[in-house]
């Protein structure tokens, strides 16, 4: 066995340690996956939506807002425009309800300050224009509300259009991350509060100051601050919001960039509570391995494509002296073919369809084998890589220290 | 302020399942390599079985007895050279790509290349006793480690013998091999270096292109 069999057993070992140790959060929680605290009264909430440019969304988002199944009287609506150059703050006015607020081009953070300056409600949920809450969406998370220490609620998000192949793997994956929020819930370890649908309590959220107007992740930044001064982050697995996904590679490559960059980021922000127990899981654990995944992602990605290169190219040299003539094969399917390789190969696809199956079935969608097949192998066979790249590419930025945008 | 605590259960027993899992993977690989020792081991000794079989009528041979066919002769013996060349390349995949390498596995494969050596022996006599001139023999000297050209080289052999089935026999022989009759070899041809191919006798050191071969198997030894 050479140094790389150890290097791939160990990396291994850590895939299998984080699959068995999720699967034990699942299983002793199974029961209590769908389960939403009913609320005993309607606390009051408004909606914060920072816009840019969004004419072609904010009519839908704002009608999706205000049909939303709650007390019309409870709920508020916020449009902050973002130095908008289109008709978006034209649409807005059309809706009587709505609030709007100008500002110049200052980004997301900004825009949210803005708004929450105006905010009067016991709650105040952050949108983005380009998303939409399902018509029962606050009434399955305003329960938790009631909870004591609970700051936030976070919803689970979905893909609105599957029309690339880019949008069919995020579909897919986006159900992956209902699932894992819910477990991340239960082991108390949420670290995003994400842009679209989180909920939070409107004094808390004051307190603490605010959303970082100098992060590129503020949703991750806040998250992290709340939890650091010792509120909960509750989640609730059915309380929908659809999204627009990027279409295509390269808006997926730099929205996952900054987001896995806003990570980093703060994750160096916040690094006290690495290893720190009074963190509980989140620093004990979850923070940890997820820089060791990101070696991991680094590695594996590498390593295949190394391989692979480095093969191919030896074959196609060889078989080019013979003129690429095609050989009778030599060797047939036997157990010479057959390794402790081949077992981790057949043992991490069933942990893959084991956890498909899982995120389907607990974000409330069908295993639909005719018309979401190729869903399923996208995701299956072609998100690793992708997500590898994001990741590479993630670290590289930070390490070169490339200009932080939006 | 929420009070958090670390779930030490699930980390414990999370650790107990993925050793549990690794071991089953380990074991299995354990398990998995031996068998396929085994299968090598069997096909080896059916390999020396028949080559038994063959040394006896050899001996007819040299006693010159006219009942023995020079031809059946050396169509078995292509036979079960052939035989030993796919062995030969299931005993290449697994030392290259068993990651459990049984410890028999060596002594086996010491086995496997005497016999092989003893092959090209009887071939060399059939060649004399019989006159058979067509008849080419390659010594095939490859190294499993920092041997770039072996790869080209073995294919290109691989696409001669699938050409030539009847009369062209390689030896792949490992250059590294610690065995007496091998380092013999090397020094009666003269070999230092992989790959080199020792053709009826005569040694060709480097990369031997396909042209190159065509041109020395049909030229120089009217194999073609």
């Amino acid at each position: 066995m050479q140094l790389i069999d150890i290097i791939y057993i160990a990396v291994y070992s850590i895939m299998i340690y984080c699959s068995i140790l999720w699967f034990s959060v699942f299983f002793k929680n199974r029961k209590k996956m769908f389960y939403n605290p009913k609320p005993k009264r309607f606390p009051s909430i408004t909606f914060l939506i920072p816009a840019h440019n969004e004419e072609k969304n904010i009519g839908k988002c704002l009608e999706s807002i205000l049909s939303l199944n709650y007390p019309k009287n409870k709920l508020k609506v916020i449009v902050i425009d973002d130095g908008s150059i289109d008709n978006t703050a034209k649409i807005v006015k059309k809706f009587k309800e709505v609030k709007l607020i100008r500002q110049k081009r200052q980004g997301k953070a900004v825009a949210l300050n803005n708004g929450l300056k105006h905010v009067k409600t016991e709650l105040v949920a952050c949108m983005d224009a380009d998303s939409f809450p399902d018509k029962d969406f606050l009434l399955k998370m305003v329960g938790y509300m009631e909870r004591k220490n609970v700051a936030s609620v976070t919803p689970a998000i979905k893909v609105l259009e599957t029309k690339t192949l880019m949008q069919k793997i995020q579909w897919v994956e986006y159900l992956w991350s209902i699932f894992l929020r819910k477990l991340f819930n239960f082991f108390d370890c949420q670290y995003v509060t994400p842009g679209p649908g989180s909920i939070f309590k409107t004094h808390i959220l004051k307190k603490v100051g605010g959303f970082d107007e100098d992060n590129i992740a503020e949703d991750t930044e806040i998250a992290l601050r709340l939890v650091d001064k010792g509120h909960k982050i509750e989640n609730s697995i059915d309380a929908y919001v659809y999204t627009e996904a990027p279409p295509d590679f390269k808006g997926l490559f730099k929205q996952r960039v900054r987001w896995y960059r806003g990570y980093i980021q703060n994750v160096f922000k916040y690094s006290k509570m690495i290893a720190n127990p009074k963190y509980g899981n989140l620093g004990f654990f979850v923070l940890p391995i997820n820089f060791v995944w990101m070696f991991i992602l680094g590695f594996l990605f590498f390593s295949q494509i190394f391989t692979l290169a480095w093969n191919s190219f030896q074959y196609i040299l060889a078989w080019g002296n013979i003129k690429f003539v095609i050989l009778q094969p030599e060797i047939k399917f036997d157990i010479f073919l057959i390794d402790f390789y081949t077992y981790f190969f057949f043992l991490f696809l069933a942990i893959g369809l084991f956890i498909l199956w899982l995120s389907i079935v607990f974000s409330g969608e069908k295993v639909d084998l005719k018309k979401k097949l190729s869903f399923y192998l996208d995701y299956l066979f072609i998100y690793p890589f992708l997500i590898s790249i994001f990741w590479v590419a993630a670290i590289i930025y930070e390490v070169v220290g490339a200009k932080r945008k939006w | 302020m929420v009070k958090r605590r670390i779930a030490w259960e699930f980390y414990v027993f999370s650790a107990a399942i993925t050793i549990f899992i690794l071991f089953m993977g380990i074991y299995l690989g354990i398990f998995l390599s031996k068998g396929k020792i085994e299968e090598l081991q069997s096909e080896l000794t059916s390999l020396k079985l028949k080559q038994e079989d063959l040394v006896f009528e050899l001996t007819l041979l040299t006693l010159n007895n006219k009942n023995v066919s020079c031809n059946l002769l050396t169509q078995a013996l292509e036979k079960v050279i052939d035989e030993a060349g796919k062995l030969g390349d299931r005993v290449s995949l697994y030392e290259t790509t068993e990651k459990i390498k049984d410890e028999s596995f060596y002594e086996l494969k010491k086995d496997y290349t005497l016999t092989l050596v003893r092959y090209w022996f009887y071939v060399e006599e059939i060649k004399k006793n019989c006159g058979k001139s067509n008849l080419v023999t390659v010594l095939y000297f490859y190294s499993n480690q920092n041997c770039f050209d072996c790869l080209p080289q073995g294919t290109i052999l691989t696409y001669m013998k699938q050409k030539y089935p009847q009369n062209l026999m390689v030896f792949a022989l490992d250059y590294d091999i610690n065995l007496n009759i091998i380092s013999s070899l090397k020094r009666v041809y003269e070999v230092q270096k992989v790959p080199s191919l020792v053709i009826n006798g005569e040694k060709y050191e480097g990369l031997v292109t396909l042209e190159q071969l065509s041109e020395i198997l049909c030229s120089k030894h009217k194999l073609c």
